[in-house]
């Protein structure tokens, strides 16, 4: 990933400046962020198509046909 | 023998019988912490007047006979996360350092309920965003087993002060394992329940949908006892499941303890084998063979989704970058700098990253669901080693040697069970040669409490000489 990308993203896709701090530690984002895309990238390929995201905000047993309300 | 020495379990029928006083039970508490904050940096406040003009209320409420529970009386603390009216609120930041919350978080509401007495709030690794509890704006947390080494965290303050004595249970959140890995490192008992169990409102967030707030404790009934305050529906959280709360500590008497024969437990060697240190393998050992050699059945899994650990961690990046964001634009330079630079990665994940990691947590939770329709719980080591020195610039992950501030080595056990949001207990299971702490986890069902603290308090009544064996700061 080129460092030139990561500094547009903060400029222009977060509207923000890139300050000393972010500057000083963008190739290392870089590196860190192709890293971790690579990895959601594997786990895709592994998905079906109709594979919709967890409910974020709930794990309601009546929420997903996945969970189970335990029988304790 | 002091009476910050006593569990809930103990103090519950002598506060009841007015054998002894919260006065004086809350007057100890609050001597312990003088005498050990020199040396443990547990707390960020203690809160000397308002716990003993609870305490007197208590008092006279006891002698009236009007006995709430069996947490009426009881002092403890919690994690400076959670809200409380009146009372600074720091999130150990000093962002957050004159924050005067004019609400309480719902748990401190119920526990206040429930007659609990709020002694103070804990340090913790700023914002609760790190596994070491070492505090850029408050000083590290150090662990009453060694004080030259980390509690672990981020409830590191909560976990510290419960197993020197100073608070009797506390309350910490854990988003990647920050109840349990702290509750492992200083050998005591800390319990993730499940996503939605308990309410999160008026608990500073790290990441709405991974943070989860729980009891860390002297031992499995005392967490239990707390945890029964504190669960229950709230309207007031978004994530809060409308599942009704149960008195956890119904199925823990000594008479009733569970059988473990014809437990089916699921086990995975295989993805943690070769990173465990090898005490903490050992000690893992031997669980598991307690359990078989008591009839339980150990069926080794294959783990269902390794690239959790990895992808998991992009839903806590970019919704704690979502809430800091503002904060890192205007006022940036007052966080510590490792919490900065792991905050600002945040920015850099597109929201397919962030759907797709979602969308893996689903097919997570389809698998565990599944493999649970052939075993009752899961067990695994808690933290791959024990504490280590503060300060310490890499530890070894593998054959790869990292920073575990910035790295999220610590989790790498943990973190699964916020990710599939299932409930999951540590508790000690050992030591090493050097005398600190090894924990272990029980993992179950969604909403299996139950079931969980009553394997966990099963293994824990086997085993008085892991509860007795106390650090040197507990004299």
């Amino acid at each position: 990933m080129e460092i030139s990308t990561l500094r547009s993203m903060t400029t222009e896709l977060c509207g923000r400046s890139v300050n000393p701090a972010i500057e000083a530690h963008l190739p290392q984002y870089a590196k860190e962020v192709a890293g971790v895309l690579a990895a959601v990238r594997d786990a895709t390929q592994t998905f079906t198509a109709d594979l919709a995201p967890a409910s974020v905000f709930s794990l309601k047993p009546e929420s997903s046909t996945a969970i189970t309300e335990s029988d304790d | 023998m002091s009476l910050m020495h006593k569990t809930i379990q103990d103090l519950a029928p002598l506060l009841q019988s007015k054998a002894i006083s919260p006065v004086e039970l809350v007057r100890e508490c609050l001597r312990r912490i003088e005498k050990t904050e020199p040396v443990l940096n547990a707390y960020i406040s203690v809160l000397d007047e308002s716990a003993m003009k609870a305490a007197t209320l208590a008092e006279r409420e006891i002698m009236q006979g009007r006995y709430r529970g069996v947490l009426h009386g009881i002092p403890y603390s919690a994690k400076d996360l959670y809200l409380t009216k009146g009372v600074r609120t720091t999130a150990g930041s000093a962002i957050l350092a004159n924050n005067i919350p004019d609400i309480n978080a719902t748990v401190i509401d119920r526990l206040e309920e429930a007659g609990a007495i709020l002694v103070g709030k804990n340090n913790l690794h700023e914002f609760a965003y790190g596994t070491t509890s070492e505090n850029d704006h408050f000083g590290p947390c150090h662990n009453p087993w060694n004080p030259r080494m980390v509690t672990g965290g981020s409830s590191g303050g909560s976990a510290a002060s419960v197993a020197a004595g100073s608070s009797v249970f506390s309350l910490g959140t854990d988003t990647g394992g920050s109840i349990r890995i702290p509750a492992s490192f200083c050998g005591v008992v800390g319990i993730k329940p499940t996503y939605g169990r308990v309410s999160k409102r008026g608990v500073i967030p790290l990441s709405w949908s991974m943070d989860h707030t729980g009891p860390i404790a002297r031992s499995v009934w005392d967490a239990a006892a707390a945890l029964t305050a504190m669960a229950g529906y709230d309207p007031g959280d978004i994530g809060c499941a409308e599942v009704a709360a149960e008195d956890y500590t119904a199925g823990l008497q000594e008479q009733n303890a569970l059988d473990v024969k014809g437990l089916v437990i699921g086990s995975c060697p295989q993805y943690y084998a070769e990173l465990l240190q090898p005490e903490v393998d050992q000690a893992f050992g031997q669980v598991i063979r307690w359990f078989e050699t008591n009839g339980a059945v150990v069926k080794e899994l294959s783990y269902p989704t390794r690239e959790a650990f990895s992808v998991g961690s992009v839903i806590t990046m970019a919704e704690a970058y979502t809430y800091h964001e503002r904060n890192l634009e205007t006022c940036g330079e007052k966080y510590g700098p490792s919490i900065r630079y792991r905050l600002e990665k945040g920015q850099y994940l597109p929201a397919s990253a962030y759907v797709n990691a979602q969308r893996l947590r689903q097919k997570d939770r389809q698998i565990w669901a599944t493999i649970y329709q052939e075993i009752d719980v899961f067990l695994s080591p808690t933290v791959i080693m024990p504490a280590f020195p503060i300060g310490e610039p890499t530890v070894m992950f593998g054959s790869e040697s990292v920073d575990p501030r910035v790295n999220a080595v610590l989790m790498y056990l943990t973190s699964l069970g916020d990710f599939n949001g299932y409930p999951v207990i540590s508790l000690p299971c050992g030591f090493s040669g050097a005398g600190l702490p090894i924990g272990f986890q029980v993992q179950g069902k969604p909403f299996a409490e139950t079931k969980v603290f009553q394997v966990a308090h099963a293994f824990e009544l086997a085993h008085p000489e892991i509860a007795e064996r106390k650090c040197e700061l507990w004299k």
